[in-house]
């Protein structure tokens, strides 16, 4: 038998290094859990065997075994290319044995002497063997995953494939499983290409940052939830989060320095309640997509677009109660369409507030259905799209988003300096600086690791040169709550048959029903209720 | 050349066009011509029209500048091809250029009408639908338009020209929202009506008893309508859909069959209110995905949502209120063993036998946020997320009325109830429906057409005869706005980076956010997300009545008691008390005898009301003082 569906997972920052624990456990068997702990429980040597097959000998073989993971180090005829194994059973004093690996070997492929293997202790990640580990469980399998910075060891791309009863699921936790970490500060950090790749895949609370010359950051198949996806590279058109089939993002932060936030390939792409920004197009669609829904969002600051159409579309979408943010100053187009034959796409209930164009065409498109949104601040509205009857033009009245911009900047040693500028609301690791152009600079998006009131320091150096005349903008605030001229204006409003009247704001923010009514603002439910 | 796409076209059931349909009917926007089409007859009807031989032109001396741009319809003629024709020149007093040929050889006789709407009702309606082209709009005023064929029309639109047919009230336009208000077309049996490609349908009722009310076809859209389907024939449609379409604000019965029914990619339900039906929607598509949005949908006996096949994408419920009835009918979102990914959020799943069911274990599915309540199971095969509730979601108004052992009869269709209170509880024709769940009579959905007393309703469909064993039940009230336990609790809430918050609630229907003005916050309190800042000045508890309440505490000032007001003075208004006090403790009355003769003087009281009448004798004689000058 291989590893156990019901098998779960342990990864944490401090355990023995070089993936060499047992590193999970099977729900129920009779042993003890040894995998919840930094080094392995049973760390054996002079290890034999009979022969070929499933059994290993040893007189430390004890009953508090079973359930845990076994992995071989080394050993003559052990196997090690597949080197994790679950014991499923144990005659004291005696014997081991093992499931067959992931692979449907036995831990012995002849007989076996000098044999070295760890029984318990969690997985460390930061390895050549990252991505053999992370291939080594199964269909149901959970990893767990404590807060930490893991640098991979190796570019991942999981082969493990869940099922609909049985999904893979990695997970990340700060201190206790389950306590679902929502912030950088408490989500594991996962540095490193990281491509999940495969079918009913579920992620959940971690942050994963692509630094390097990845090409994309995540290939995924199933539900990405309340996770952040950074792909800090410097190379254009890369991509945060590339979707290899049916994909959902739910409550997730998106941000690609110089590419694509999301692209949507072939399958259907659910977005709902994520924040997308800071990427040159924030979800970047080739025309073959099956039915992309992107819902209540934020997409804040992508340079070329928020949602960009590259080709005719395959399918109809829906960008229904979304707020999309160019900049005060304007930037890009919030939705862009390069080939107007597109497919229907829906366009309901969003906010379109500092572009040089919100809704841009390439040819004439009256396919398309826009109505209840809000246009303002923008340089123009729309371009060979018509708009709808319920259409407005208000402002939406931001709780608190403004930007910094300067056009005489110069830069030395990695730091941007403004003389004349006051920072005084920036905030570092939160805010991002765009350089727009200047002599020396590349221009493009980068973090701001720290500042001064004249000064910021990006997280990448973006050139050196003393030239002032560096242009740039800085978004901060990033609070997208909105006013009441937004309260109520959204669709649907007064139900067929008049007997029911919906009130929906327009926007990804609906708005706190703050007196009247029986009120109770503070009382919502947010993401830390999750189980 | 064709008809061009900037024709307008005009339906009035006031129409005098002959056979209905025989009138020009459009005009194209920005012709030279006069607009004739939006009045109820024809402005020219010629007779006697010719031409040299086959091709575009009509000889006529009638021939005016003003028809340019109008469209006419060619009734009959020698050689000539009856059809609707776009006039794109004349030559006044001379000839009519039509936008192709009309005739096919040397005309005679030809019979043709300028201008005048529309009037449908015959067996050109189908004609008249197939002659719209890529570009047109076809208005369509407030009347009931029985068809006289079943309507398959022959022309698409495109992604850069689509085809529109909207309703209106009283004036193009007008967008009228009640069903009373919109055109109705009425396909009884027939067929019924299907759109080609790239149509948008606006502000129109459709009624029918096919297998399918309306078809809308691929890349289409319906937005403010209304599909009804009263076949008491199961399984039959008020709306079947394809491939990329979107309905939007429109309201659905069937009932027998399905509000929706389909089995394409992509469709999308937005603001939709789909009610009394067997099934609400039921899809059976394998491919891409259905997105149901903000829909309302109740009281269907079997299923509010069903996806029959192996749909795997991501289809996604989100936002809805699906309600069965009070006593609990049929399943909520019902899905297929093969189903998988279905994404079901922010909804409210009430009164159900089973809230949602699932053919087979599957967890890869999406729920999360959702209310589940009042379900004699809340879910099947599927696994509540951590952020489902299961609190009541206090329906604004609500209920519902259920009979037993009553009796129904066809011719009138009534049924009757001893000891019911229809008219008490709410029912209201015209807008409540009757579901017969018993064996005896004809189960399922009927309409009210009146309220005939307490104890009897008028059915508009005969429900067969049962004495005294028939069991219904009836949804009234019918406003799904939730109370204040569903307030807030959806997704998102704090956006990932938590710079900004939301606040959505659970199910179709977003509560009103009243906002109180300045004055009537704490001035310098900031509110309404800091946007706004109180200006009500709010007295200190020491200037406030012991006891009182006052900003989140009580006062603390104390009133002097009546014995320290002055007798008589009425103060603290709201307490209505009275002063009493006479000064007594501050003078006694000397008595009259000892005051001088003839001297007013006031005594307990706030006037003169003693004379002294003590008698003085030679000067410097000296009288008792007067009582204390306190007295005011």
């Amino acid at each position: 038998m291989a590893i156990s569906a019901s098998s779960v997972w342990e990864v944490r920052s401090n355990a023995s290094a070089g993936n060499v624990g047992g590193g999970f456990f099977v729900t129920g068997a009779s042993g003890t859990d040894y995998s919840r702990q930094a080094a392995p429980q049973y760390a054996l040597t002079g290890v034999t065997s009979a022969g070929a097959g499933n059994t290993i000998l040893t007189a430390s073989a004890a009953a508090d075994m079973v359930g845990n993971g076994l992995r071989v180090i080394s050993g003559t005829n052990f196997t090690t290319d597949n080197p994790w194994f679950e014991i499923t059973s144990v005659s004291v004093g005696v014997s081991i044995t093992c499931s067959t690996n992931k692979a449907g070997a036995s831990i012995c492929t002849g007989v076996g002497s000098s044999g070295v293997v760890n029984i318990g202790g969690a997985i460390s990640l930061q390895d050549t063997s990252d991505q053999t580990f992370f291939n080594a469980g199964s269909a149901g399998n959970t990893v767990w995953i404590k807060q930490g910075t893991y640098t991979m060891g190796a570019s991942i791309l999981t082969s493990v494939t869940g099922t609909t009863a049985l999904p893979f699921v990695i997970r990340g936790y700060n201190t206790t499983r389950g306590d679902n970490p929502t912030t950088r500060a408490t989500m594991p950090k996962l540095i490193g290409a990281l491509y999940f790749g495969s079918a009913f895949q579920y992620l959940r609370n971690l942050y994963m940052r692509a630094p390097g010359a990845g090409n994309n950051g995540i290939d995924l198949g199933g539900i990405m939830y309340q996770c952040i996806i950074e792909n800090a590279d410097t190379n254009a058109n890369n991509a945060a989060i590339f979707c290899a089939g049916h994909v959902a993002l739910i409550d997730c932060e998106i941000i690609c320095y110089r590419g694509r936030g999301v692209v949507p390939n072939t399958g259907s792409v659910v977005i709902n309640g994520c924040y997308i920004h800071h990427c040159d197009v924030g979800l970047s669609l080739n025309g073959t997509a099956a039915g992309v829904s992107i819902t209540n969002s934020i997409i804040e600051g992508c340079v070329t677009a928020g949602i960009r159409f590259l080709n005719a579309q395959v399918a109809a979408h829906i960008i229904s109660g979304n707020t999309f943010y160019g900049a005060a100053t304007k930037l890009g187009n919030a939705v862009q369409y390069d080939n107007g034959s597109a497919a229907m796409q829906i366009i309901t209930n969003n906010i379109f507030y500092g572009f040089a164009t919100a809704i841009s065409c390439n040819s004439a498109k009256v396919l398309n259905y826009v109505n209840s949104n809000t246009f303002f601040n923008n340089t123009a509205d729309v371009s060979n799209i018509t708009k709808g009857a319920l259409d407005i033009a208000l402002d939406p009245g931001f709780t608190s988003v403004a930007e910094y911009t300067g056009t005489t900047a110069t830069t030395a040693g990695g730091v941007m300096t403004d003389s004349g500028a006051n920072f005084a609301n920036v905030v570092d690791g939160r805010d991002f600086i765009y350089f727009i152009s200047g002599t020396g600079v590349t221009a493009g998006i980068y973090g701001i690791s720290s500042h001064t009131s004249t000064t910021i320091t990006p997280d990448i150096a973006p050139g050196n040169n003393a030239t002032a005349d560096k242009v740039y903008k800085i978004i901060y605030g990033h609070n997208f709550a909105s006013g009441t001229s937004m309260k109520a204006v959204g669709t649907p409003s007064s139900f067929p048959g008049g007997l029911t009247t919906s009130y929906i704001d327009i926007g990804a923010a609906q708005r706190a029903e703050s007196s009247g009514g029986g009120g109770r603002s503070n009382n919502h439910l947010g993401m830390g209720r999750l189980g | 050349m064709a008809l061009a796409a900037g024709i307008a076209w005009e339906v009035r059931s006031t129409s005098t066009a002959t056979a209905g349909n025989m009138s020009g009917g459009g005009f194209t926007a920005g012709a030279s011509g006069t607009d004739y089409s939006q009045q109820n007859s024809p402005q020219y009807a010629l007779t006697g029209g010719t031409s040299a031989g086959a091709g575009a032109v009509i000889l006529h001396a009638s021939a005016a500048a003003d028809m340019v741009g109008n469209v006419l319809y060619l009734v009959s003629g020698t050689n000539a091809t009856a059809g609707w024709y776009e006039i794109t020149a004349v030559s006044a007093g001379v000839s009519i250029t039509v936008d192709r040929n009309c005739t096919t050889g040397a005309g005679a006789s030809i019979v043709f009408n300028v201008g005048g709407a529309i009037a449908l009702g015959t067996t050109l309606d189908s004609d008249f639908f197939g002659a719209v082209v890529a570009g047109n709009t076809v208005h369509i005023k407030a009347a009931t338009y029985t068809l006289g064929e079943a309507v398959a029309a022959g022309n698409n639109g495109s992604k850069t020209s689509v085809i529109r047919l909207i309703g209106y009230n009283s004036s193009r336009g007008d967008t009228p929202t009640l069903a009373a208000n919109r055109p109705t077309i009425n396909s009884a049996a027939l067929t019924g009506f299907t759109t080609g490609t790239f149509w948008e349908i606006y502000n129109v009722n459709f009624t029918g008893t096919a297998a399918n009310t309306f078809s809308l076809a691929a890349d289409c859209k319906a937005i403010n309508c209304k599909f009804l389907n009263t076949s008491t024939t199961a399984s039959r449609n008020a709306l079947a859909y394809t491939t990329n379409g979107y309905v939007e604000n429109c309201e659905l019965i069937s009932y027998r069959g399905m509000g929706a029914n389909g089995s394409a990619s992509n469709i999308m339900f937005n603001g939709c209110y789909i009610h009394d039906c067997n099934i609400g929607i039921n899809h059976t598509g394998t491919a891409n995905p259905i997105h149901i949005n903000g829909c309302l949908i109740e009281s269907c006996t079997s299923n509010a949502i069903k996806l029959t096949a192996s749909l795997t994408s991501n289809s996604i419920i989100r936002g809805c209120t699906l309600y069965g009835a009070e006593n609990k009918t049929g399943v909520g979102l019902d899905l297929a063993a093969g189903v998988a990914s279905v994404k079901l959020t922010n909804c409210i799943i009430y009164g159900f036998v089973t809230g949602a069911n699932h053919g087979a274990a599957n967890t890869s599915n999406y729920d999360n946020y959702n209310a589940f309540n009042n379900n004699t199971t809340n879910a099947t095969n599927w696994t509540l997320g951590p952020s489902s509730v299961t609190t009541a979601p206090g329906f604004t108004n609500v209920t519902q009325v259920t009979v037993t052992t009553a009796t129904t009869a066809n011719a009138p269709n009534t049924l009757t109830k001893a000891g019911a209170t229809f008219i008490t509880s709410g029912v209201t024709a015209g807008r409540d429906y009757v579901n017969i769940t018993s064996t005896s009579g004809t189960a399922g959905v009927y309409g009210i057409s009146s309220v005939d007393s307490e104890t009897q309703l008028t059915l508009d469909l005969a429900p067969g005869a049962s004495a005294g064993n028939v069991s219904a039940q009836i949804t009234v009230g019918r406003n799904f706005a939730i109370g204040t336990n569903l307030q807030a609790l959806g997704s998102p809430s704090a956006f990932q980076g938590a710079y900004t918050t939301s606040y959505v609630d659970i199910g179709g229907v977003q509560r009103r956010i009243d906002v109180p003005a300045v004055g009537n916050v704490r001035s310098g309190t900031t509110y309404d997300n800091t946007l706004k800042t109180g200006t009500l000045a709010v007295p200190a508890v020491s200037n406030v009545l012991l006891g009182i309440a006052v900003d989140a505490t009580t006062g603390t000032y104390t009133g002097p008691a009546t014995g320290d007001v002055k007798t008589g003075v009425t103060y603290g208004a709201s307490l209505g008390l009275t002063g009493t006090y006479n000064g007594s403790d501050r003078w006694t009355d000397p008595g009259e005898s000892n005051v001088r003769s003839g001297t007013a003087y006031k005594a307990n009281s706030t006037t003169n009301n003693k004379i002294g009448n003590l008698a003085t004798s030679g000067g410097g004689g000296k009288s008792a003082g007067l009582g204390p000058s306190k007295l005011g």
